[in-house]
């Protein structure tokens, strides 16, 4: 393996690592939102509920 | 706050005493919730650590000085409102309809159906939006009137958008708003068929309050009825109430039949025919204790669990207008509807940021009425006035609605959506209601917005109960 492999893969699997390493104190309840979490297309809602009762009659 | 020369609080952040000891800190951007002990709070407010600093920052509790997250937001809102990839279609079968609604704005003027001829029109305007722009999905709403009124335009243009879609790879997704007294089995049927298998219907809590506010038309009395309900009830009945001795008789020989009855007949069937069914109930202060009797009813028969065929049926709830009711005294501001919300569906639910907007903002939404005038907002369906072409218009097909809208909303150009607390979750909210508000029709009702302006520390309470370990506290 090159050495700049190596180097590359220390660093890989260090900033993992450090990334998963939780910091003392904290309890994560919900992880952030990933895109995948949403079943619909984004920017979009899938399904679309018309207010039709909002509607103030002018 | 300035906290050290690189990162800042996100102004997102919610933070509140953890009732199992320490401090709830959720971000709206993010939708992460943490909670954290004396110390690590202390440096959430201080100076955090290395490891800390980079759950912050991965939560998005931080972000780099001086940035501001409105202008990620506008981004994503820009990119939203103009793409051409997902398109969306509210399309108006009827403006005809069996009830006579207490709140109905629609003035039904044409009272007619959506002609063959009319449908080809679609069919050409729905080529040309699919083709000149490239597109991956189509969503589309059938809405009336009562939509189901006319299943030749359902099962004709559902054919043909199903195929256009099959042969360009495009995802098609349906949606119906019925009032739900016409869903009989062979109906249900034909709707699958279209691969209609989720809709909203209404239902105004129990069964004397669905009644008085959504009768049959053809059995109200005509004591009973604004002009607009006579004017309908006479599109079928010219002579209906023109003669004086029709005036305090019973409108009908038969007997009044219930559309609550009608509706609740229907559920139980679209329950194991695996639909989803978004239960929607007007409310206000007259009939709210109804809704949540509604709420159980739907429980002990076992409508509101998942049926092994997907079928189920989901209670939820919009205000009403006092101007529909007539009864000041009756609406329920949008406070005290945030409050009523969170005592009806008591579940917690993930609240994130996710760019979503209602659809009237976006540029290639468009709602195609029976006559094939087109609108952006399913409010303006039937009003002429609103319209901002019709379908012969190929043009808005191919660049979408863009200038030609003449309600076009932003959150991020709104003063006071702009500064508000709640926008990455509410993002403007409803943009018709928005301008309601705006021109002062809703008074200090913030028509507009979303509940969880109202409510976000307790859903945020929620999410944590609902989701904390069993082994709390920190």
């Amino acid at each position: 393996m090159k050495i700049w492999d190596k180097i590359k893969e220390t660093f890989k699997r260090e900033t993992k690592e450090t990334k998963d390493r939780k910091p003392p104190g904290v309890k994560i309840i919900t992880p952030p939102r990933k895109e995948s979490d949403d079943p619909g297309p984004k920017g979009t809602k899938l399904v679309l509920q018309p207010c039709t009762s909002q509607l103030p009659v002018a | 706050m300035r906290l050290f020369p690189r990162y800042q609080h996100s102004r997102y952040n919610v933070v509140l005493p953890c009732p199992d000891g320490g401090h709830i800190l959720f971000n709206q951007m993010s939708g992460m919730l943490v909670v954290l002990d004396d110390d690590a709070y202390a440096q959430y407010c201080g100076k955090p650590g290395r490891d800390l600093r980079r759950l912050l920052l991965d939560g998005k509790f931080l972000v780099p000085q001086g940035h501001d997250e409105r202008d990620d937001i506008r981004k994503d809102w820009e990119r939203t409102v103009n793409t051409t990839q997902h398109k969306s279609l509210t399309i108006v079968t009827t403006d005809r309809c069996n009830l006579g609604c207490v709140y109905c704005y629609e003035d039904k003027a044409d009272w007619r159906n959506m002609t063959r001829e009319t449908q080809d029109r679609v069919m050409e305007f729905v080529r040309v939006y699919l083709t000149s722009t490239p597109t991956k999905t189509l969503d589309v709403i059938w809405f009336g009137g009562e939509a189901t009124l006319n299943m030749d335009a359902i099962e004709r243009l559902s054919a043909f958008m199903i195929e256009e879609c099959a042969a360009r790879g495009i995802t098609y997704n349906t949606y119906l708003v019925t009032n739900g007294t016409t869903l009989v089995p062979n109906v249900i049927d034909k709707l699958l068929a279209c691969r209609i298998n989720r809709m909203q219907i209404t239902v105004d809590g129990i069964k004397e309050d669905h009644d008085a506010m959504r009768p049959f038309l053809r059995d109200m009395k005509i004591e009973e009825m604004t002009d607009a309900q006579i004017a309908q009830r006479r599109k079928t009945q010219p002579g209906f109430g023109v003669s004086l001795s029709i005036v305090g008789q019973e409108p009908t020989v038969r007997k009044p039949r219930s559309s609550f009855d009608e509706i609740m007949k229907n559920l139980r069937v679209l329950h194991t025919r695996g639909v989803r069914v978004d239960l929607r109930a007007n409310v206000n202060h007259l009939n709210k204790e109804g809704v949540k009797k509604l709420k159980h009813q739907l429980q002990e028969e076992g409508l509101a669990d998942k049926h092994s065929s997907g079928g189920q049926i989901v209670l939820y709830s919009h205000p009403v207008f006092e101007s529909c009711t007539g009864r000041s005294d009756a609406q329920m501001r949008k406070d005290e509807h945030a409050k009523f919300e969170q005592e009806l569906s008591p579940e917690a639910s993930r609240l994130a940021y996710t760019g979503e907007t209602c659809t009237a903002n976006m540029n290639f939404h468009f709602v195609i009425n029976q006559r094939g005038g087109v609108t952006k907002c399913w409010q303006h369906a039937t009003d002429v006035s609103k319209q901002i072409g019709t379908v012969e218009d190929l043009e808005l097909a191919r660049v979408g609605a863009s200038e030609k809208d003449r309600y076009r909303f932003s959150p991020l150009d709104d003063p006071e959506c702009r500064e508000c607390h709640v926008l990455p979750l509410c993002l403007g909210g409803c943009k018709a209601n928005n301008n309601f508000d705006k021109e002062g029709y809703a008074g200090e009702h913030h028509m507009g917005c979303e509940t969880v302006r109202y409510t976000l520390p307790d859903k945020v309470m929620r999410m944590y109960q609902s989701n904390k370990p069993n082994d709390s506290p920190t």
